[in-house]
């Protein structure tokens, strides 16, 4: 049974005057005192002595300042929204029909609700500090317009200094980096206040700040991204995005800043915001949903670890954002405890080191490329690559040099391991699963390129480590030092430096493209030192230079072959096929191998023609040697 | 002391930069007066062929003397049809009257072996361009640079037989034309000996009766037939073809697609899906002299360079390539004995070389016709 006060002030500015009609004649037998807001400011004291409920029908600011009355006077208050004031029905649950409101804002059972302040003004909504892009949006907002918007801004996209404290029951202050800020007293459509799970209340007796801080402008499109696609109901912070919860909080931005309360741009920063628990009785709606949703809690947060601190602070100084994102060491403990430990030479790596080449050499002796995988799936080099790209990519001394010690240590023992086998072995055949190993190619460096990507990848994500195993394969190490080691121990320095070359491919072509995947991933160091940049570029360029060299002999060399497949002869009226054929060096001298289907036999004479229109069509440098397949 | 110093050190920078000077420096210095004599068939049913071997000539004067500004060339054309015993009394013309240093014949075969019958006689360098007839170099002084007929019909009949595999072929050609007489039988005797079997057909004897012919062939299965006919031939044929609806696979020879692209413009595809021999193709980079001519020619013409050009251009290289590499006052001995040295001269796509017997060594491409253009299927080096 829903009871209705006796009697009540009417406060009304010149739009709220639509409502007097009605008012004075409520079906509640409640006797109204019209008082327009004008004759209300000259005459407070008198008018407002000995009320106990005020009906306003005005503006939004003539409406605080009755809130402000009435926490002195102790008055309750019943409230006729204006046509405009869609935010303020919602927050105050006003149902739609006229004769309703009116009844609702007579009711004698007021909610007592908090009154939130910020810088001695009534913040009855949300106040907003800065620039908050993307959050600050209806959640109901177009995917397109939400796209356009974001990117028109993503230029202007910068952080500021900003120092957050708390002072509730736990006092806490962040120096961080940020956007801006969204302070919310209560739930609404923004995108802001559905990732917080509408966790605001004006009855829980806290204030709720969103603070938004992307890192790069990776952040900012991954941002994007969950903003577009992303349930808006979701209650997921975004990574960029920081929570704090309390009854009193400071927001000191540097330099000072606007402080926009319920859409007026009221004051200016620092905003000191703090929570008056029960501070007036306003007559507010319910709802069924409400009735059956669950209390906001009243615990105070703090959640701002996924916001710039310490060392990251230096680089959100900078005037815009960088493209990727950066971070600290704290911020990914664990990743760099676990490439630490990759780095650390131990006897378990150097006996894995050995077991792997060994199964290796003989695995390529025997020409089993079953035995050769299972030696590269041994082999334990690809963890200190990846952490020697870390640490490049961070210009960490000391994992740079535990990391270098290891793969050094690493290629040593394959190499010296490889080179006993051979120097002991009476059987020194040459195997397809050497020859394999002998010209390193630009497909072998995109190979290493994407092991790398996926080293790095899988090293990042606890979750799918056991793909590592995976990406050893693809990028096989072990087996070109094996073959290296093959190439010394029969003291030929052409098939030791052609091996060495694919393994310099594969373990650059890592490196460089675990530490681009590590950078994208945002593993960028806060403040950067230009060595590392150095010794990446310096890598790159070793690399290039023998790289290129094999890229365009190979490319000419595959040219070269490529055109053979359309090559025919005919000498002393015998025409020659064609099938395959391939250039290969021996002893430093290029052999043309042809593969030539013929239908008639092939005598000396036939066989020095070919050779001379070989010569004289192709190159004179070239020896040749012909296997020739007669067809009937 | 240190004048003396000075003066060594100009010195040896001098000599060192000696051998920096190029060819083009070099010529520059050697002014060169030549006379080229062109005889070819600039009237008459096939005057396309003597405009279109005109134009390359034209684009190889041009290149030789942008490379030698001394070079000085006075072209003496002599209209000869397509006419054996006008071509005998234009050389005749050309050595004696004109006194030219040497002579270009931009005819076919049969026009070209009325010249070859008396080319010893006047003792003067002559380069035919598209005979490729053997005997139009039975003789001192008539030197090739197109392919043998007898190679470019052995190619074709051990191309069928080896690589489409094909055991059952027929060869049309035209008893009148010793071009096609010669690629006809070498065709026939290489396919036979290598196992195939062949109906050959004359047409100068059946009177172009190709509906009759093809009924023919296509009652004895026939998997394959060479064309080796001019273009006029060609095209009679495939129009019948095309009336029956028998289409087997077909080759024709070397530089038809030309003769229908200057003979046939209103009916461009006729060939499109045959085979064919030829000196060149479309889809082979260009050598570095292929390049240089390429723009030259067009800068000069606005027209699509033919297969007829092309051997036009590099006949013309040939002889004043010879002529240049002679001295200033080349004697006609030196100049055919450069033609005919077997070293490499420059080609549009390859080198190539002219033995002692005046052939011609050089690739033979086997393309297919699309779009008018010759897409490259092999090399037959």
């Amino acid at each position: 049974m829903v009871e209705y006060v006796d009697s009540s002030l009417f406060v009304y500015s010149e739009a709220g005057s639509i409502y007097l009609d009605d008012i004075l004649a409520n079906e509640h037998g409640c006797s109204i005192s019209p008082v327009s807001i004008d004759e209300l400011r000259d005459n407070s004291a008198t008018l407002l002595k000995d009320i106990s409920h005020v009906v306003v029908a005005a503006e939004l600011s003539i409406i605080k300042k009755i809130l402000q009355y009435a926490i002195e006077y102790g008055f309750s208050v019943g409230i006729l929204p204006l046509d405009s004031q869609k935010a303020l029905k919602r927050c105050y649950k006003i149902p739609g029909q006229r004769q309703e409101m009116i009844s609702l804002a007579l009711s004698a059972q007021p909610s007592e609700l908090d009154i939130v302040y910020c810088n001695d003004q009534i913040l009855l909504f949300k106040g907003v500090i800065g620039w908050v892009p993307l959050i600050d949006s209806q959640k109901t907002t177009g995917k397109f317009k939400i796209l356009v918007d974001a990117l028109k801004k993503m230029s202007s996209l910068h952080l500021l200094p900003f120092t957050i404290s708390t002072l509730g029951k736990s006092q806490n202050k962040t120096s961080t980096a940020a956007c801006g800020c969204v302070v919310l007293e209560t739930p609404e459509l923004s995108y802001a206040s559905s990732m917080i799970g509408d966790d605001c209340s004006s009855e829980d007796s806290m204030v709720s700040t969103v603070v938004i801080a992307p890192f790069s402008i990776v952040d900012y499109i991954k941002l994007l991204w969950l903003r577009i696609f992303s349930d808006p109901d979701s209650k997921k912070l975004s990574p960029s995005v920081g929570y704090i919860k309390s009854t009193e909080i400071i927001i000191e931005p540097s330099p000072q800043l606007d402080v926009v309360i319920d859409g007026e741009r009221s004051t200016s920063t620092p905003a000191h915001i703090v929570v008056h628990p029960d501070a007036v009785k306003v007559n507010r709606g319910s709802t069924d949903k409400e009735s059956k949703s669950k209390k906001v809690s009243s615990k105070e947060k703090f959640a701002v670890g996924s916001l710039p601190a310490g060392k990251e602070l230096i680089k959100a100084r900078h005037k815009r954002v960088p493209f990727f994102t950066y971070a600290s060491e704290e911020r990914f403990k664990e990743l760099f405890i676990a490439l630490r430990d990759d780095a650390k030479l131990d006897s378990i790596y150097i006996v894995l080191m050995v077991l792997s080449t060994m199964l290796a050499t003989v695995g390529l002796y025997l020409d089993s490329a079953s035995v050769i995988i299972g030696a590269m799936l041994l082999a334990p080099l690809m963890a200190p690559i990846i952490s020697l790209s870390m640490s490049m990519l961070r210009y960490d001394q000391r994992l740079l040099k535990q990391s270098l010690k290891k793969v050094l240590a690493g290629i040593l023992v394959a190499l010296g391991v490889a080179f006993s086998l051979a120097v002991l072995s009476p059987y020194q055949p040459l195997t397809g699963e050497m020859q394999g190993r002998l010209s390193p190619s630009i497909l072998d460096l995109i190979v290493a390129i994407v092991a790398g990507v996926a080293g790095a990848y899988t090293k990042s994500f606890k979750e799918i480590l056991q793909s590592l195993a995976g990406v050893a394969i693809a990028v096989a190490l072990v087996p070109p030092l094996a073959v290296a080691g093959i190439g010394l121990g029969r003291f030929d320095l052409v098939f030791f430096s052609n091996a060495f070359l694919l393994f310099a491919t594969n373990l650059i072509g890592i490196v460089l493209a675990a530490i681009i995947t590590f950078r994208v991933l945002g593993y960028s160091p806060a403040v950067r030192d230009k060595r590392s940049l150095s010794i990446v570029l310096g890598s790159l360029l070793f690399i290039c230079i023998p790289l290129t060299v094999s890229f365009w002999g190979i490319t000419d060399q595959s040219n070269f072959e490529k055109s053979w497949e359309q090559e025919r002869f005919l000498v002393n009226n015998k025409y020659l096929i064609v099938n395959d054929a391939k250039i290969v060096t021996y002893h430093d001298r290029k052999v043309l191998m042809v593969d030539l289907y013929a239908r008639e036999p092939l005598d000396r004479k036939d066989l020095n023609k070919f050779k001379r229109k070989v010569k004289s069509n192709f190159s004179h440098d070239l020896l040749i040697r012909v296997r020739i397949t007669y067809i009937p | 002391m240190s004048r003396l110093y000075t003066q060594i050190i100009i010195s040896i920078i001098f000599i060192a930069l000696l051998p920096s000077c190029d060819n083009e420096v070099a010529r520059t210095s050697t002014p060169i007066t030549v006379k080229l004599g062109v005889i070819g068939p600039f009237s008459g049913e096939n005057k396309h062929w003597g405009e279109s071997g005109m134009q390359g000539v034209q684009t190889a004067v041009a290149y030789h003397q942008k490379r030698n500004r001394g070079l000085r060339v006075e072209i003496i054309k002599e209209d000869v049809r397509s006419d054996p015993a006008q071509a005998e009394i234009a050389l005749a013309k050309l050595a004696i009257q004109d006194q030219v240093d040497a002579v270009l014949v931009l005819s076919g075969s049969k026009t070209t072996l009325g010249i070859a019958e008396t080319a010893d006689r006047y003792k003067i360098p002559i380069v035919s361009t598209l005979a490729s007839h053997p005997g139009v170099t039975n003789n001192d002084w008539l030197s090739q640079i197109i392919f043998d007929d007898r190679v470019q019909g052995t190619v074709a009949a051990l191309f069928v037989m080896d690589e489409l595999l094909l055991e059952r072929a027929s060869v049309i050609w035209d008893g009148e034309d010793p071009h096609s007489t010669v690629l006809a039988e070498y065709f026939k005797r290489t396919y036979q000996e290598a196992g195939g079997s062949v109906i050959s057909i004359d047409i100068s004897a059946r009177q172009e009766d190709y509906n009759k012919i093809l009924n023919q062939l296509q009652k004895n299965k026939v998997e394959f037939i060479y064309l080796p006919m001019e273009g006029r031939h060609v095209a009679s044929f495939e129009q019948s073809v095309r009336e029956i609806g028998f289409k087997p696979q077909s080759m024709v020879s070397d530089g038809v697609l030309s003769q229908m692209m200057l003979e046939y413009k209103d009916n461009p595809n006729l060939l499109e899906g045959m085979l064919v021999t030829d000196i060149y193709t479309n889809e082979v980079p260009l050598s570095e002299f292929g390049k240089s001519v390429s723009i030259k020619f067009k800068k000069l013409f606005n027209t699509p360079a033919t297969t007829i050009t092309a051997l036009g251009c590099e006949g013309a290289h040939v002889v004043l390539t010879a002529l240049e590499n002679c001295g200033r006052d080349p004697q006609n001995e030196c100049v055919n004995r450069m033609i005919r040295s077997g070293n490499d001269f420059e080609g549009i796509l390859d080198s190539f070389f002219i033995g002692l017997d005046g052939k011609a060594q050089r690739p033979v491409y086997i393309n297919k016709i699309r779009n008018q253009r010759l897409r490259f299927l092999l090399k037959v080096n």
